[in-house]
């Protein structure tokens, strides 16, 4: 589970995040929409411990990511919009050493290759050096390394930005998956599309705070990018309004 | 967590092909510096060897002779090659391994095999020393420059954050990985022992000793080159930058700093020119004792009354002894003094130079551990020292052996005295004991402490610089 409780960030006097109350339950997808510098990146940084909450906490499977932070990541993985990889090794060799780094050293060649297709990547693309990789690849490649760790928290920071159609529908495709196996997912993005498609609540982003809330069954593609796109005018009342 | 980036950092370096060419260039240039050092210890062992028997066979069959005449005619000192000047041969091209050892003169050291060298050599002679002093540390930047700012860049550095990889493990697996690759040169130790033992020159005293301290600083050296390559690493955002800087560095520390030293060292504390010290030692050490001058003459006086108070006669010619050889010893004694104080002013400054030149190791570690080699090795300037004074301490004994030959049995004959093959292979060998390691700790335990800082302050920079890193991809 995440959860985050009065989670807040101030860099000087500008306030990244302010007061974050949410809750990522186990088979749950919460997206978070918003603009550009609304705090959505922030939020997954404070929950991955990389910066220090000024107010409240950040906990992953009940543990403040900042009084224990090797135990929360245990059974977290982060997925960034650019899975990094070393193109000089092989994708099983990328797969090997984030696996080894998270503590699981006792893979077999056989069963890392198993997460690899399991994620989606071709069997024939497992033994090729990354650096020939597509994003696409490389997202398979982080999610390869997430099953591999036995994640039962995802971060996903943009993991659709940049994927052509195809391999758009396969992530989305691969995080239902994972969403029906029991993982708490949060997932910061741009496209409401997708974020309709597979989140289980959508969570709409502003200057900071979160705005609304909404059951991603409860409204159609259109509504809801009405309603995205009613929060991001620069109208405090209408935001207000809205998210009292 | 260690071993894991230490496996991907091995894995990473041989699917690199200009990692294994850089080794490769590295141990080729470290095989031709071994063997050439070797070659030029052993042609100057054979040429010395060869050269002391001449010397031995002509001063021994020099026939019938005055022994002041042979005093000119003489003999020269020869310094033994040593063994482990195969691995650092410092000054001894340089300066000289044969001091003429010639009556009312100390020479310097003569017969240096820089004066046939070709250009080149002078600028930088191929020593296994040299190699690791400059080119190891060259290939450590090359191989440690993009280690974190490259991870930086692919953005594998969050990646590896997100899984709570710690600063410090990643700059150990890393460090071991670039020393991993370092040590490929490791059969190259093993190469320059088997030449240095079989280069038939002179093994130093206390050569285990000696051996394992120039292993040990050499092993801290690479560590301070190391450490500092990944502080600079991590403190770049660029890997590029990385480089430009750990070069502008490397040209610093390697290769401008020891000359700019020794430079500064003269220039702070400037040596006599050699024609005006020559100029100025002859007259104070001949002419004042020789020479028509009114002192010159008191002092001959003085000499002529010490003799005949000695004897209790009451003029030259009742001595039992032959005066001329007197006088001769006499004037030795005389410009002996006088050698010590020039010799001892002309020392002093060199060693002032030194120490002035000692401060740039604050800059450069390179300069640390280049004292420290050449020192180990037995083939510094002060190491040169020791040989030059043991050589003068024989000449003096040998001159007085030569004079008192003269004394005791030329009577009236004087110069027309002559010695015989006889006498001549009565008298001794030159024999040199090199400086024991407890004779050479003094002189480099500075340079000793200085490298341990600077070890100390990149371990510090490398580990602050990681975290630093850390903190700053967290924030971006």
């Amino acid at each position: 589970m995440i959860e985050a409780r009065g989670l807040s960030k101030v860099f000087g006097t500008a306030w990244a995040l302010r007061e974050l109350d949410l809750v990522v339950a186990q088979g749950e997808l919460v997206a978070l929409l918003g603009a550009n510098g609304a705090g959505k990146t922030t939020t997954i940084n404070l929950f991955l411990g990389f910066l220090q909450p000024s107010s409240g906490v950040a906990l992953v499977n009940g543990q403040d990511v900042h009084k224990a932070p090797l135990a929360s990541k245990r059974e977290l993985a982060y997925i960034p919009e650019q899975v990094a990889l070393y193109p000089m090794l092989t994708g099983l060799e990328n797969l090997e050493f984030f696996t080894a780094l998270a503590g699981h050293t006792d893979y077999t060649k056989a069963q890392l290759g198993e997460f690899l297709e399991r994620a989606g990547l071709a069997p024939a693309a497992i033994e090729r050096r990354a650096g020939t990789y597509s994003k696409g690849m490389r997202q398979k490649v982080g999610i390869a390394a997430a099953m591999a760790k036995r994640a039962t928290t995802f971060l996903l920071d943009e993991p659709l930005s940049g994927l052509d159609p195809k391999a758009a529908n396969e992530f989305s495709t691969t995080l239902r998956n994972l969403k029906h196996e029991g993982a708490a997912i949060l997932m910061a993005t741009h496209d409401i599309f997708r974020a309709k498609e597979v989140a289980s609540r959508i969570g709409m982003m502003k200057a900071g705070r979160l705005v609304d809330q909404i059951d991603s069954a409860s409204l159609g593609h259109a509504e809801l990018e009405a309603v995205y796109l009613e929060h991001m005018r620069d109208d405090a009342a209408t935001v207000t309004a809205r998210a009292s | 967590m260690i071993a894991a980036v230490l496996k991907k950092e091995l894995r990473q370096y041989v699917r690199d092909g200009r990692v294994l060419v850089l080794v490769g260039v590295l141990f080729g240039l470290g095989v031709a510096a071994a063997l050439s050092g070797w070659n030029t210890v052993r042609a100057m062992e054979a040429e010395r060897a060869a050269a002391s028997a001449v010397d031995r066979d002509v001063w021994d069959n020099q026939g019938q002779k005055n022994p002041h005449t042979a005093a000119h005619f003489s003999r020269y000192a020869f310094r033994p090659i040593t063994n482990v000047s195969v691995f650092d041969p410092g000054v001894n091209t340089a300066v000289g391994g044969a001091v003429w050892l010639e009556a009312h003169h100390q020479d310097p050291a003569t017969l240096r095999p820089i004066e046939d060298a070709v250009e080149i050599h002078r600028f930088a002679q191929l020593s296994p020393a040299w190699i690791l002093q400059c080119f190891a540390p060259l290939l450590l930047v090359l191989l440690v420059f993009a280690s974190v700012a490259g991870e930086r860049e692919r953005g594998t550095l969050r990646h590896m954050m997100s899984t709570g990889v710690r600063a410090n493990k990643l700059l150990w697996g890393k460090g071991l990985a670039a020393l991993i690759v370092l040590s490929t040169l490791a059969p190259l130790l093993a190469l320059v022992l088997a030449m240095v033992m079989a280069s038939g020159a002179s093994p130093l005293p206390d050569a285990a000793a000696r051996g394992g301290l120039l292993v040990a600083t050499y092993a801290v050296y690479l560590l301070v080159c190391l450490f500092i390559a990944l502080a600079v690493s991590a403190r770049s955002r660029r890997s590029k930058t990385a480089l430009v800087v750990l070069l502008g560095f490397w040209a610093l520390s390697a290769v401008v700093a020891p000359r700019l030293a020794n430079n500064v060292g003269a220039l702070v504390h400037p040596a006599p020119q050699s024609a005006e010290f020559w100029s100025a030692l002859n007259e104070a050490s001949s002419g004042a004792f020789w020479g028509t001058s009114e002192e010159a003459k008191k002092r001959q006086e003085a000499v002529r009354e010490r003799a005949l108070a000695e004897y209790g006669v009451a003029s030259v010619e009742e001595l039992p002894i032959n005066y001329d050889g007197y006088m001769l010893q006499a004037s030795e004694e005389f410009a002996n003094e006088v050698f010590d104080e020039h010799y001892g002013a002309l020392h002093d400054t060199l060693m002032r130079q030194r120490e002035t030149a000692r401060y740039f190791s604050l800059v450069s570690p390179t300069i640390a551990i280049g004292n420290i080699s050449s020192a180990l090795a037995g083939s510094d300037v002060a190491a040169h020292h020791h040989f030059t004074n043991a050589a003068e301490q024989f000449r003096r004994d040998f001159i007085r052996l030569l004079n008192e030959e003269m004394i005791e049995h030329a009577g009236k004959d004087g110069y027309n005295y002559q010695s015989d093959n006889a006498f001549w292979r009565q008298t001794p060998d030159f024999q040199y004991t090199p400086q024991t390691i407890s004779e050479v700790w003094p002189r480099i335990w500075p340079d000793v402490l200085m490298l341990a800082l600077w070890c100390l302050a990149g371990l510090s920079l490398a580990t602050s610089g990681v975290r630093a890193s850390f903190a700053e991809e967290a924030t971006s």
